[in-house]
């Protein structure tokens, strides 16, 4: 199999989740795209691997790697999203904006 | 020997931390008593170093190339600092850094014995006396570093403790006001400071090394690319700490709103820092990029001394008055330097000296009028000073004549030998164009004549009827008479024995 | 307490310069260095030297000092302490000048004459004319100054030295030379207060007249000639500096005159007097010849003895009388109080004005005599034109003096029989002059303490005539003693008629005073307000500018801070694929 197939799925996923993630306003789906988009690496990693084949496998290890850090990321981020949603009552990253740059200065 | 030296510089540092360590309950006066057994310990010192200098290191007039004439360096220390960087720990002191040092000590020492009885509104002694220990141990840093690295930080190092002292002990009618100045002060110098050491890399880029001694003994030859742009950077970088005119604006803000030992000081060794960079590190590592520029320090300087004069006319505070004149005699002392004559080097350094005694004693004496009237507004305070505190006007009267250079006392010879420089500068210069500037800083003078006794006009004579005594004006106190008799003792001292110092500096 | 200690100090000290005047009399002239240090091929120190010249002021300064701080023990009660202080320090500052061998000495007593001088005329700090004199005199005289170190320099680079005993003229090229000296007579100028530094010296008199005296008839002002005297050789081995001397001396002395003849008010009167009897000096100095310098010495000798003397009277007057405006002195003589009451002063005082006229027998008529008897001799057998000018000019100067002279006396002390008994000419100085009469009871004559100096000047007034032996060229004397006789002549007949015409340009001194208010002052006081101007408006712009700047930015940077995570995501994934572009672009 040529080495572009897999990486022309990588690039159309890994757009799909930058897409997901700087649009949609639910967190949810803002995680999920952030899935989409480890994912797309790891495919990239597994599909490097293949083709580069070192004998000692690095790609694969760090598509594990990177599996269980995004395993981590996400328990961590619904974390945070079920404390916006206990906070806020909603779930909305447009309007979720604690952190605006408020017109009183400060000095 | 280099360990009197070491002493000097890590005393008062160590002393400062121990101050800040120290628990919450030291009294002010027992933390002035601490700061001034302290500095009175490092002025011990410094005399100490004073006997066995002679000479001036490295340098022999520019004219002749310089290096021929190596004297040696006194109390040396010199080991590896930041080896990959190639700077060293190396400090020492020779004929023209020694009276500075002494002159640091000595004013840092009044200033602790001043604060024994008369303290800021604010209080908070403890924190003020370890700040002015600080600066004193930076300056002599500064004034001892034989390396450009090491003297640059220390350069540094006197800012941050000089910001807080303007920013908290300063004026306290007028917060804002006080604050601006701050600001104003160590932006300016900062920015100085940046550019100073570009000029630093750039030199270190030609020649290798960061090393004064070697510098001064191989220095980077050349008049235009490379070491003219780090001679342009080095001396505007020092220019704002002299303050040569037009980059002198921080300096009447900082001075009006400090402290009275703050404008001290900021006045007597701060501003010296400036004039020595130039004439250690400018002049003898840049030669010929140095006179490629010289004119124009010159020039400007002559500026200086005008505008300056000029503006002190204007003045309505006693305080600003006497930091405009700052830039006026700095702008002498910038002259006598470019001038890189033997007189004018020799003027410059004396006129240093002068400077920070005799400024040192008029920000003393607008300090203790300032105290008694609450404000240094000439207006506010009135008129007839002869009559209400008869000592301090006629101290503030000797003040201002040994500051218009009165033959006689300190203020002359500097100015005497800037002046000779100037008409007869180094071979290189164009002459005529220094005749210009030498006629034009001698109608300075009168100018300094004519402000100084404005002064003394609107301040200490005036009807007694129309500005009656306040009640609680006292005249001179016992502490001011023993703080400021040094000062005054060196004033005459200075004047009618000259070769006190210029025996020191002997045949550049 | 303080105050005695000084009055001891000062009397004991002038004294003790009158005992070293006669200790050096007679010694050989020697030099000694001190305090020396090298900068570059030059040497910075001082010495000090004996000499005829030395001796000779030495004994003036010794003199003049002693009867000013007697006379002064009376005359002045409040700040005593500092008065006789700087009145010390002032004779100490003029005798080291006297004796300076080096030109940096001599400078140092030079103007810390100045400073004491500055001090003492504003010793009367509530008056405003005091204040305004006294930083007149020490701004003009500083300026003047500036051009004296200037001189300094340009002679001593180009002798290789700064002692005055080694300065030799024919070793200095002769460009140096001449500038080197006219840079030192702007100093001489300024310091003896002739055209066109003269306005300062009229203007010190508000200050205590034995200070006047002191320094504005008899050191301070003659140091200028005595530094002439000192440098002689080097100054006539300029010829267009004697030149220039020449012209500002006969300049001078006329204008000073001619100002003096309109003044109404003694001391002013004085004053006017003093520059033109000092242009007198240099007038016989820039003859260049052994003889002028002798007369100009003996004239600076009778001068400070007769001027001393008359200033001094002129302090009895003020003390005693309360001023020495001529309208209030009027107010006592119409009632024919001042002679009869005042009557030491009055004798005293009319032999200090006959020996500043220069009437036959008394000190200043020999000294003026040895001055125009030197001018003759230069013009006559050397044929040159500024004897002749010199000669024309103090023959004009002598009978304008006996006018002036004339004039004071007579309307200081004698009743007009025209006038019956009105104030006359000075009326319109002051309208209530008629109806104010003054208590006339009171007034009495000065303490001893104040007349015994004058006495003994008095008796120099006229014995000082008589030391330098009589060697009188008859039609010289005859020719004087006519000129003054055309001088008082004319007051007297004006006196007699009761009027004193004082044309305006001479009551406004040729209005120089507001000339230079103009030229400098002004444009001084607009200049310093654009400094100040300039350093908030501009300088400081930019620096307020550079922090406004900054704090701009960053309002505007705050506005990116929206708060939308997303938006900050999108930027930095924008910057990401821009840095990737850039960094393709830059790899090829």
């Amino acid at each position: 199999m040529p080495l572009v197939l897999p990486l022309l799925l990588a690039v159309v996923l890994f757009c799909l989740g930058v897409y997901g993630v700087l649009a949609r306003r639910n967190a949810v789906t803002i995680l999920m795209s952030l899935e989409l988009m480890l994912n797309a690496v790891n495919l990239n990693l597994v599909a490097f691997d293949a083709w580069h084949l070192d004998g000692l496998a690095t790609g694969q290890t760090l598509a594990v790697f990177v599996i269980t850090l995004a395993a981590a990321e996400i328990g961590l981020g619904l974390a945070i999203v079920l404390l916006l949603f206990r906070g806020h009552g909603h779930v909305d990253a447009d309007a979720a904006r604690d952190l605006v740059e408020h017109e009183e200065s400060p000095t | 020997m280099n360990a009197i030296l070491l002493g000097i510089l890590a005393l008062p540092l160590l002393a400062a931390l121990a101050l800040w360590a120290l628990p919450i309950a030291l009294g002010d006066r027992l933390a002035a008593l601490y700061g001034a057994v302290v500095s009175g310990l490092v002025l011990v010192g410094s005399v100490l170093l004073w006997q066995r200098t002679e000479g001036w290191f490295a340098y022999s007039g520019v004219q002749q190339r310089l290096g021929d004439s190596m004297r040696p360096l006194a109390a040396v220390t010199d080991g590896p600092w930041i080896p990959p960087l190639g700077v060293r720990f190396h400090i020492g002191v020779d004929s023209i850094s020694v009276p500075l040092i002494v002159l640091t000590a000595l004013l840092t020492f009044l200033c602790c014995i001043y604060s024994l009885k008369i303290t800021p509104r604010i209080g908070r002694m403890r924190s003020l006396i370890a700040l002015l220990l600080v600066i004193e141990a930076g300056v002599i840093g500064a004034f001892s570093a034989m390396d450009l690295v090491l003297f640059f930080v220390c350069f540094e190092i006197v800012l941050i403790p000089m910001w807080l002292i303007i920013d908290i002990w300063g004026d306290d009618h007028d917060r804002a006001g006080r604050k601006r100045a701050a600001t104003t002060f160590v932006l300016m110098t900062v920015f100085g400071s940046a550019l100073m050491l570009l000029g630093f890399l750039l030199v270190y880029r030609q020649a290798g090394t960061f090393d004064l001694v070697q510098l001064t003994n191989s220095p980077v030859l050349g008049g235009h690319g490379v070491p003219l742009a780090a001679a342009l950077l080095i001396a505007v970088g020092l220019a704002v700490k002299v303050p040569l005119w037009p980059l002198h604006i921080w300096l009447p803000d900082a001075h009006a709103k400090a402290p009275t030992v703050g404008s001290v000081i900021l006045a007597g060794v701060l501003l010296k820092l400036g004039t020595y960079g130039l004439i250690r590190i400018l002049v003898p590592v840049l030669p010929d990029a140095t006179v490629t520029i010289a004119p124009y320090l010159a020039g400007f300087s002559t500026v200086a001394i005008i505008a300056g004069s000029l503006a002190c006319l204007g003045q309505t505070d006693v305080k600003r008055l006497i930091a405009y004149s700052s830039v006026g005699h700095m702008g002498f002392i910038g002259l006598g330097i470019a001038s890189l004559s033997e007189a004018g080097m020799q003027g410059a350094l004396f006129a240093n000296i002068a400077h920070g005694i005799i400024t040192g004693l008029l920000f003393f004496l607008a300090g203790a009028i300032k105290d008694r009237h609450d404000t240094s507004d000439l207006r506010t305070i009135g008129r007839a000073l002869y009559a209400r505190l008869p000592r301090i006007g006629a101290l503030l009267t000797f003040a201002c004549l040994a500051s218009l250079g009165l033959p006689g006392l300190a203020g002359f010879w500097g100015e005497m030998l800037i002046l000779l420089g100037a008409y007869n500068p180094a071979d290189s210069l164009p002459r005529a164009t220094y005749l210009v500037f030498m006629v034009i800083a001698g109608l300075g003078t009168v100018l300094t004549a004519a402000y100084f006794l404005r002064l003394i006009r609107n301040l200490c004579q005036g009807d007694p009827a129309d500005n009656p005594a306040s009640a609680f004006a006292v005249d001179l106190s016992r502490i001011e008479l023993i703080t400021w008799s040094p000062l005054v003792v060196l004033t005459v001292l200075l004047g009618v024995w000259p070769g006190l110092l210029l025996a020191q500096w002997g045949n550049l | 307490m303080i105050a005695t200690v000084w009055r001891v100090a000062g009397v004991g000290f002038s004294l003790l310069l009158i005992l070293i005047a006669g200790l050096l009399y007679g010694v050989a002239p020697e030099q000694t260095s001190f305090l020396n240090s090298s900068v570059g091929d030059l040497t910075i120190g001082f010495a000090v030297r004996t000499d005829d010249l030395t001796v000779l002021l030495l004994a003036v300064v010794g003199v003049v000092a002693t009867c000013v701080q007697v006379y002064s023990l009376s005359y002045l009660h409040e700040r005593a302490a500092s008065y006789h202080a700087l009145v010390t320090l002032f004779t100490a500052a003029m005798a080291t000048v006297v004796v300076a061998d080096s030109l940096f000495l001599l400078l140092i007593g030079w103007e810390v004459m100045g400073a004491c001088s500055y001090l003492l005329i504003s010793h009367y700090w509530e008056r405003r004319d005091a204040r305004s004199g006294a930083v007149k005199a020490f701004l003009m005289t500083r300026l003047g100054d500036v051009g004296f170190l200037f001189g300094i320099f340009v002679l001593g680079v180009g002798a290789g030295t700064f002692r005055i005993s080694e300065l030799d003229p024919a070793q200095i090229s002769p460009g140096v030379l001449t500038a080197g000296t006219l840079l030192l007579l702007v100093g001489v100028v300024g310091k003896s207060a002739q055209v066109p530094l003269q306005t300062w010296l009229p203007d010190a008199m508000p200050g205590p007249s034995p200070v006047s005296a002191l320094i504005h008839a008899a050191t301070m002002v003659a140091a200028g000639v005595f530094l002439i005297a000192r440098l002689y050789d080097v100054f006539s081995a300029s010829a267009t500096t004697m030149t220039v001397l020449a012209v500002i001396a006969c300049v001078t002395m006329l204008f000073a005159a001619l100002c003096a003849m309109a003044a109404v008010e003694v001391k002013r009167v004085l004053a006017w007097s003093t520059v033109s009897q000092l242009a007198i000096m240099f007038s016989a100095l820039s003859l260049g010849t052994q003889e002028g310098r002798h007369a100009a010495l003996f004239h600076l000798v009778t001068h400070a003895a007769f001027k001393g003397l008359l200033f001094l009277c002129a302090g009895v007057l003020l003390h005693q009388v309360g001023s020495a405006a001529f309208v209030v002195l009027r107010r006592y003589t119409r009632r024919g109080k001042l002679r009869k009451t005042l009557r030491v002063t009055f004798v005293t005082m009319t032999i200090g004005l006959a020996a500043l006229a220069g009437v036959p027998g008394f000190a200043g008529f020999f000294s003026k005599d040895t001055v125009l008897e030197a001018a003759w001799e230069h013009a006559h057998k050397d044929g040159s034109a500024i004897g002749w000018v010199v000669l024309a000019s103090v023959g004009l100067t002598a009978a304008f003096t006996a006018f002036y002279c004339a004039r004071l006396w007579l309307w200081v002390f004698f009743r007009t029989p025209a006038l019956a008994g009105a104030m006359g000419a000075f009326e319109q100085d002051d309208p209530m002059a008629d109806l104010e009469d003054p208590d006339t009871s009171k007034l009495k004559e000065a303490p001893w303490l104040m007349l015994g100096p004058l006495v003994l000047l008095a008796v120099a007034a006229i014995g000082l005539g008589y030391v330098d032996g009589l060697h009188l060229n008859w039609v010289i004397a005859l020719g004087s003693t006519v000129l003054v006789l055309f001088g008082v002549l004319p007051a007297y007949s004006l006196w007699s008629r009761g009027a004193d015409p004082r044309p305006v340009v001479l009551e406004r001194e040729f209005g120089m005073d507001r000339a230079y208010h103009g030229l400098f002052v002004v444009p001084v006081r607009w200049l310093s307000k654009l400094s100040v101007l300039g350093d908030r408006d501009v300088i400081g712009a930019y620096v307020r500018a550079v922090g406004r700047s900054g704090t701009l930015a960053s309002q505007g940077f705050r506005l990116l801070q929206t708060g939308n995570v997303q938006t900050y995501l999108t930027g930095a994934v924008v910057g990401v694929v821009a840095l990737a572009i850039l960094a393709g672009v830059i790899a090829r």
